[in-house]
């Protein structure tokens, strides 16, 4: 009880040795000190004025609209089943999905899937409920199910211009070529021009004519207008998309000087956009510019895949810099904080970070075999080219040479023209 | 399915996602449960008072954020002085026997909020995880003054689950108060001179 005072936070008395359990000691531990949690801080105690304009006081994740939040937790507190009112479920999925993709986290599809589950119940669910409904399968890697959900929507409007362009994608994914191209052709009729053009040249740069994709997004680029959209609106991300799109095709065709200009075209639109970050530090690593990704990635530590990126390129500093620097010792410290975060991810959501854990095992790690075995588990559900060169990096470096050489003729005999463009290793 | 059919970026997953903000979806904004400290302390007549809150509900109600880069500067923070003051003068108010009052700020200060979590492994350059404004002001109250009124609703109309916490010292006591929805005014006897 002497100890009362001392203690600031739960956290704190966490750390605490076994105490000896007595009715008082309880009290104390269980209902006061939480207790001292929700008490307001001090406001005059460590008050300052900032001396730079530019200094950052907060970083905003991504999170649902202040109304949003308050409409889902209320919904919440009622039965699962309830059919809450269309005007109030539509915007709340959506602002779901758009989280999660912010946040690169699917943990926010399944409470949009969730809320939206009565409404599929009912006979002719609304159609826009069903092209939501579908958004999230696909996000969650149903294909089929998304397919099946927008084929309903086409049969009832066949100009609906998003579900069109959903089935695009979604086809596109599938490898059928031929019906997403049909399926483009009438998002271009019905859909935003520039967002069907960016899924035209998805679909030319999946099918193995990057260069013809990226000369068609290119000019849908350059057509869209010299007028800079507000930052966070919706032209606004989809012009981050498309110039991301245009950076990847770049890539594939081997031009990393175009795919640098356009990844940071994208980073204009969309300052805070994780893909286009994780992108850019990529190709900078690639370079051996670490010392650029470290400038990009140092705010960004919250983020793991981005954190991962930085570390490694604390790490390539300190492997090719000479004279005494922190480098490593960065590089350590962030291994130990990604250590811990990755094994807190395991616990919460299984196996949804293969890809990132099987590289930090192979880069920051150096335990090539557990970088092997995650990226062959990882190879099961993702098969994009960072994903197919993990698994030869880590073949390689576990002295499994066979397995490395299978996965690159499997790339090569099945899309030749891409697998020699993006210099497979 | 062939093998070919697989090479295609998880980031696609997410391209129906921009599919649908194509036609459809707000943006996103930030959010956290959220509470404010409203302090005075009175001495003499004159009535020292700090409002404290989340610059993320700032953003939320003023939007902070000019540039959309998801971070908050104090230079952003300084441009938008104006619409702060206004917005406390707005939703703080106070009555000296039923009279307003007008509060003079005189400094805007911030307030970091600390990581308590991985508190071993935060490293040094970890961004705080929030702040406070907090706003300073000073109050003469007329000098026989009997009741003291404060109002309250900051936040209320977009989070029914904000919370104001009013804490008044006077006359070597401390009085401890919760603003919310449904109770948005407090009266206190002043003590006589």
């Amino acid at each position: 009880m002497n100890n009362f005072h001392n203690v600031t936070h739960p956290a704190a008395f966490a750390r605490r040795s076994a105490p000896t359990y007595q009715v008082c000691g309880d009290l104390i531990l269980f209902v006061l000190l939480p207790l001292l949690a929700l008490l307001p801080p001090l406001a005059s105690a460590e008050s300052r004025v900032p001396t730079e304009d530019s200094e950052v006081l907060v970083r905003l994740d991504a999170s649902l609209p202040r109304a949003s939040a308050v409409e889902l937790h209320r919904l919440r507190r009622s039965p699962a089943d309830t059919l809450h009112p269309l005007e109030t479920v539509l915007p709340l999925s959506r602002d779901l999905i758009l989280l999660a993709r912010a946040a690169a986290d699917p943990r926010p599809l399944r409470h949009a899937q969730a809320l939206l589950a009565p409404w599929l119940a009912v006979t002719d669910p609304p159609l826009e409920a069903l092209v939501l409904h579908a958004t999230i399968r696909q996000s969650l890697h149903d294909f089929d199910g998304a397919l099946t959900e927008l084929d309903l929507v086409l049969r009832r409007d066949p100009k609906h211009g998003q579900a069109w362009l959903t089935r695009a994608v979604i086809l596109t994914v599938r490898g059928d070529y031929e019906q997403a191209r049909a399926a483009t052709f009438q998002a271009l009729r019905f859909a935003d021009p520039l967002a069907a053009t960016a899924a035209i040249a998805a679909l030319g740069g999946a099918n193995g004519s990057a260069e013809r994709a990226y000369d068609l997004l290119l000019r849908a680029l350059t057509v869209s207008g010299d007028e800079p959209p507000a930052p966070g609106t919706e032209p606004s991300a989809v012009r981050a998309w498309a110039w991301l799109t245009l950076g990847e095709l770049a890539e594939r065709r081997a031009l990393p000087g175009l795919a640098l200009i356009h990844y940071e075209t994208a980073l204009a639109f969309a300052p805070a956009d994780l893909f286009a970050l994780g992108a850019l530090a990529d190709l900078l690593l690639e370079q051996n510019r670490a010392d650029e990704v470290i400038l990009l990635l140092a705010p960004q530590t919250r983020h793991d895949p981005l954190l991962l990126r930085l570390a490694e390129a604390h790490r390539q500093v300190a492997v090719t810099s000479s004279g005494p620097n922190d480098h490593e010792g960065r590089a350590q410290h962030y291994t130990a904080v990604l250590r811990k975060r990755f094994a807190q991810g395991r616990l919460r959501e299984g196996d949804l970070h293969l890809r990132e854990e099987a590289r930090f095992a192979l880069r920051l790690l150096d335990r090539p075999d557990r970088a092997l075995e995650l990226a062959q588990k990882n190879w099961q559900t993702q098969r994009e080219w960072a994903d197919a060169r993990l698994l030869i990096e880590a073949a390689e470096a576990a002295g499994e040479p066979r397995l490395a050489a299978k996965v690159r003729s499997t790339l090569h005999s099945s899309n030749p023209a891409a697998a020699t463009a993006a210099q497979l290793p | 399915m062939n093998v070919t059919s697989l090479i295609l970026p998880l980031r696609w997953c997410f391209a129906a996602v921009i599919a649908l903000m194509a036609g459809l979806g707000p943006s996103c904004g930030a959010h956290q449960w959220s509470e404010a400290s409203i302090q005075f302390s009175l001495a003499h007549n004159q009535l020292h008072g700090l409002w404290s809150v989340d610059l993320r509900d700032l953003e939320d109600t003023i939007g902070l954020d000019a540039n959309g880069d998801r971070e908050i500067t104090w230079g952003e923070v300084q441009h938008q002085r104006d619409r702060i003051l206004t917005l406390v003068r707005k939703h703080l108010r106070l009555e000296a026997d039923g009279q307003g009052i007008a509060l003079a700020v005189d400094e805007i200060l911030i307030e970091d909020h600390h990581h308590w979590e991985e508190s071993d492994l935060v490293p040094d350059d970890l961004p705080p995880a929030g702040a406070n404004l907090v706003l300073s002001f000073l109050v003469e109250l007329p000098a026989d003054t009997h009741q003291l009124t404060v109002e309250y609703d900051f936040l209320f109309e977009l989070d029914p689950e904000h919370r104001g916490r009013l804490r008044l010292r006077m006359d070597n006591r401390t009085l401890h108060a919760v603003f919310h929805p449904k109770k948005t005014r407090w009266e206190y006897e002043l003590p006589r001179n």
